[in-house]
């Protein structure tokens, strides 16, 4: 017997995404920037995601800022380093909390059938955990210029942490969930803690990838008032994206706009700073990209940590 | 600034869709809303077949339709070739489907941290409707591994041909090779598939 496919359904709520087709107005916002295909592009998009930081996946690289690399070790940037600041300011305690409430939501949660991550209802039993004690809680900037809202979240001996924005309603009342959550683990070996980095990419139909994104918490040591994220395309290091330490606590991000083609390679770095500037510990090479050929599913793939 | 609301309006009946894409063109608000309620069923429902989920399908819409009116504001939208413009909604819907499925899946990968410390939530009530979508959600998925037994170029032909309803004609046009590569591709997709995925006859690929 052959499978048949569902049967089509109407699309719901026209209005209301008609409405906000018409409303975007912010090019900076775009996600991509392919050509409309009135005669050509005959290739599916090319897709290239970086999910989770596996512990197998993380080196420490000495790199030039950090060689000799133990903790101990200082090294004063060189004055010509190019930075750029990702911090925004702290949220209002209010914000603080509510952001807080939020995020500690998905402590203890579980699948709901029929619901994924982004339209989940605003509540439901058995989900959420206390809140022990928030930290960072701040805003950052990010590629294109919007505002987000970070918070770290102390419960049961873990810490949770969010980045992104507070979850609103849309006007026909659909929850809008639009943050990454995570939880922090102390099993990474690179020595910044924290999280396992996210990092992502925007396909284009010539096969090309662009508009890379990498970022991460980062548990602060001793000392360390900074956290510094680069990425270095295809040998070039960009500038190092900057963040304070609050609480203990980074959370840092880091971009380029280069394009890579097939066979490209990137990493991405991060470092630590005192108070005087002085690196601290090794540059931490967390994450290595090539680009690979076209998977069988027919989306190009990023390949991690080569 | 505030969300601004379009009314819908009635079918014109003198008005195809190259008179529409004409003032799309030069970025027509009104142009944009009859062609998005031209299309924007096929498109939904063509995203649906390439994600398996209707709600990913919904934001696929969105992307797409928000990807073509910053390309009319910028002035960027050429000519169109075809005589309906839903060919080229679907390809540009096909990308933006690669963006979303991105997100989705490292949404996914993140939400596997999560730790599960409390077992005792119970699962809200579902209407019948949505449960449906669930069983069309799964159905779909397992229809799409079957599919990804074939090359993409030959999926693709399989998704604007046979399951959207597009002509030779306009697969062609809108993916820019020949009518004689989209039936090719097609019988070879037929081939491989017969017995698992219902793709119709060859009827037209002689």
């Amino acid at each position: 017997m052959t499978r048949q496919i569902p049967a089509e359904r109407p699309l719901p709520h026209k209005t209301v995404i008609l409405d906000r087709v018409l409303a975007d107005t912010d090019e900076k916002r775009g996600r991509k920037t392919w050509l409309l295909p009135v005669v050509a592009a005959a290739s599916i998009a090319v897709v290239a995601t970086g999910a989770l930081t596996v512990p197998s996946m993380l080196k420490s690289d000495p790199g030039p800022a950090g060689k000799g690399g133990s903790s101990a070790t200082t090294t004063t940037p060189k004055p010509a380093d190019n930075t750029v600041s990702v911090d925004r300011g702290s949220l209002t305690e209010a914000q603080a909390k509510a952001f807080a409430t939020e995020c500690i939501k998905w402590v203890g949660s579980h699948d709901i059938p029929g619901q994924t991550f982004e339209t989940a209802p605003l509540d439901w039993p058995g989900m959420g955990a206390k809140i022990g004690k928030i930290r960072h809680a701040t805003k950052v900037t990010d590629s294109d210029r919007s505002t987000d809202w970070t918070v770290a979240v102390d419960s049961g001996g873990r810490t949770y942490a969010c980045d992104g924005t507070i979850t609103t309603k849309d006007p026909d009342g659909r929850v809008r969930r639009n943050y990454t959550f995570t939880t922090f683990s102390r099993k990474y070996p690179d020595g910044l803690g924290g999280s396992g980095d996210t990092a992502g990419s925007i396909g284009k139909p010539d096969g090309t990838l662009t508009g890379f994104s990498s970022s991460r918490w980062v548990t602060a040591g001793p000392g360390v008032t900074t956290v510094q994220r680069r990425m270095v395309m295809k040998g070039k290091p960009g500038p190092w994206f900057t963040t304070d330490v609050v609480d203990g606590l980074a959370y840092i991000r880091s971009w380029s706009s280069v394009t890579l083609r097939l066979g490209d390679k990137a990493r991405v770095e991060t470092r630590r700073l005192d108070k005087d500037g002085n690196v601290v510990g090794p540059v931490v090479t967390d994450r290595r990209i090539v680009v690979k050929g076209r998977s069988g599913d027919g989306y190009t793939a990023l390949d991690f940590d080569k | 600034m505030g969300v601004r609301r379009v009314e819908a309006r009635p079918r014109y009946a003198v008005s195809d869709d190259r008179d529409l894409w004409e003032r799309l063109r030069v970025a027509d608000e009104d142009a944009l809303a009859d062609l998005f309620h031209r299309h924007s069923d096929a498109v939904y429902n063509f995203a649906f077949r390439r994600t398996s989920s209707w709600a990913s399908a919904e934001d696929v819409v969105q992307a797409t339709f928000v990807a073509l009116w910053r390309r009319a504001r910028a002035g960027k939208v050429d000519r169109l070739t075809l005589d309906t413009a839903r060919p080229l909604l679907l390809v540009m819907a096909g990308y933006e489907a690669g963006n979303v499925l991105r997100a989705s899946r490292r949404q996914a990968a993140l939400t596997d941290r999560i730790e599960l410390i409390d077992h005792t939530g119970t699962v809200p009530d579902h209407s019948a409707d949505a449960a449906a979508r669930v069983d069309d959600e799964r159905s779909m998925s397992q229809t799409r591994r079957l599919l990804d037994r074939i090359p993409a170029k030959q999926r693709e032909v399989v998704e604007l041909v046979v399951w959207s309803e597009c002509s030779i004609a306009e697969a062609a046009r809108a993916l820019g090779v020949p009518e004689g590569t989209v039936k090719s591709r097609l019988a070879r997709a037929r081939t491989r598939l017969a017995g698992l995925l219902d793709l119709g006859t060859t009827e037209g690929l002689e």
